[in-house]
């Protein structure tokens, strides 16, 4: 009488067992099969820029980006239809990713000096959650401008080395919720030649910037560079502010921004002494981006 | 005597806790959608399905993280994740139903047209979902699934902006095809 008790016993303790715990069972069981996929924090911004300058985010492996950036004359009324009228310059870019951590960049700049700009982003760390965690994201960003339009005086337009400046940047971004994504990006450059000799041929900048995603697909950015006044020229007024918006739709993102630059490549608008933004020294101006996959 | 009924009832209880292991699994499914409209085709595939098949019970069980659907172009990656599936919140969708048809799947043969009945969890909604499939089982113990589903985003409470409406279909087309094999069963005791 005894095994068969033992019998009942065990077939009630295990039968309700394997019934109910079946569903959650099963699913555990599925977690721990499943391949994760790296924890890498994503979509910190919606672009490759976070304004006029280079955000964490990066061209992936064997995509293309396509940009074309158009900054207008200052909104100051009717009369040049708030500047619109005035195309004041336009940057073409072309940034491929050789490896989701190394991205190969070309871009020319029309305006100051149509500026040719070779240019290397390298993703060193990024920002992750969940099982290891890192609390931002480091990329490096580095650039050679060339300066090809015409200089005076000649000597000047001979000296091949005159027309070349270095552009190197730390890009240090967190995304702090799924909402508002912070950065900065201590920049320094280093031309070789200056326009008066009383000019420093190294300037640095801090630029400190930051989204707050409001829909889905739109996000409001705000990016300052802030200029270290070791120069005569040198006006804090005048360091570049820009606010805007990114839209994204889809395999597109639409950048909106009013800035006091006028200048649409580091190498330039880090050094921007342009106008003053709280004095109305305001330009629209947006960009365009296309990925393709190669 | 009472050892033959003791090692008996022990036989019954050990049997009962195999057939509840009579499973199949892979780590290597596949489930790709298909976004249709007249401006843009969005495609997406996630090799990296995990898949318990219980053949006894005739049940059927799919997880699929939504960080690991591939895109043509890595942006929408990115979008998919952060604007429409939110896969922050919701890491996986989940699939888990019992085949309806009285059919011997220990049996090789091929099934077609079998109902797979269920509930799927996905983006935070727990829905009841009826989907056919066909069941391919090779004279060596292994199991061929595939099917083909649509889903509607709204019942999945995903926004689509009025901005891409033209560009993301409403219903979604999603085939899954897994393929389990006898060998794979000891993947379990793997861990990632």
């Amino acid at each position: 009488m005894k095994p068969l008790l033992i019998t009942l016993l065990l077939l009630l303790v295990s039968l309700p067992v394997q019934l109910f715990s079946q569903d959650s069972d099963l699913f555990d069981e599925l977690d721990k099969l499943t391949v994760q996929d790296n924890n890498e924090v994503i979509a910190t911004f919606k672009s490759t820029r976070l304004m006029l300058g280079q955000s964490t985010e990066r061209v992936r492996k064997s995509q293309l980006h396509f940009r074309v950036s158009h900054v207008f004359s200052k909104i100051i009324g009717i009369d040049n239809f708030f500047g619109l009228d005035n195309l004041n310059n336009m940057h073409l870019s072309f940034e491929y990713g050789l490896t989701d951590h190394i991205q190969l960049g070309f871009a020319r700049s029309n305006k100051p000096d149509k500026t040719y700009s070779g240019t290397l982003k390298l993703s060193l760390l990024r920002q992750k959650s969940g099982k290891t965690t890192f609390p931002i994201s480091i990329s490096y960003f580095g650039g050679i401008d060339y300066k090809s339009r015409n200089f005076a005086p000649e000597e000047r337009d001979r000296d091949f080395q005159g027309r070349i400046d270095y552009i190197n940047q730390i890009l240090l971004s967190r995304k702090m919720g799924e909402h508002l994504s912070l950065q900065i990006s201590p920049t320094w450059i280093h031309r070789n030649l200056t326009d008066a000799s009383s000019e420093p041929n190294e300037i640095y900048s801090i630029g400190v910037g930051g989204r707050y995603l409001f829909s889905g697909s739109t996000s409001i950015n705000i990016e300052y560079f802030y200029t270290l006044p070791t120069f005569d020229l040198h006006d804090t007024k005048k360091d570049a502010l820009t606010i805007g918006f990114d839209i994204e739709t889809g395999g597109h993102v639409f950048q909106l921004f009013f800035t006091n630059a006028f200048a649409l490549h580091p190498g330039k608008f880090a050094i921007n002494q342009s106008g003053d933004f709280f004095n109305r020294d305001i330009n629209f101006g947006f960009s365009l981006l296309r990925t393709f996959k190669i | 005597m009472k050892n033959r009924t003791l090692l008996l009832s022990i036989l019954m209880v050990v049997s009962i806790a195999t057939n509840a292991q009579e499973k199949l699994i892979t780590r290597t499914g596949e489930i790709t959608f298909k976004s249709k409209t007249p401006i843009e085709n969005i495609e997406a595939k996630n090799s990296q399905v995990a898949s318990i098949f219980l053949v006894d019970k005739k049940t059927i069980a799919f997880n699929a993280l939504l960080r690991s659907f591939r895109f043509e172009k890595a942006l929408m990656e990115e979008h998919f994740n952060e604007k429409y599936v939110h896969s922050d919140k919701y890491p996986s969708a989940k699939f888990e139903g019992v085949i309806q048809e009285d059919i011997d799947l220990k049996k090789s043969g091929t099934y077609n047209d079998v109902t797979v009945k269920g509930t799927m969890d996905f983006h935070g909604v727990t829905k009841p979902m009826e989907v056919s499939a066909s069941i391919i089982v090779s004279q060596d113990g292994s199991v061929n699934f595939a099917s083909m589903f649509l889903i509607k985003l709204e019942d999945y409470k995903i926004e689509v902006p009025s901005l891409v409406k033209d560009k993301i279909s409403g219903k979604i087309q999603v085939n899954v095809a897994a393929n389990y094999t006898k060998q794979e069963r000891d993947l379990s005791a793997l861990s990632n």
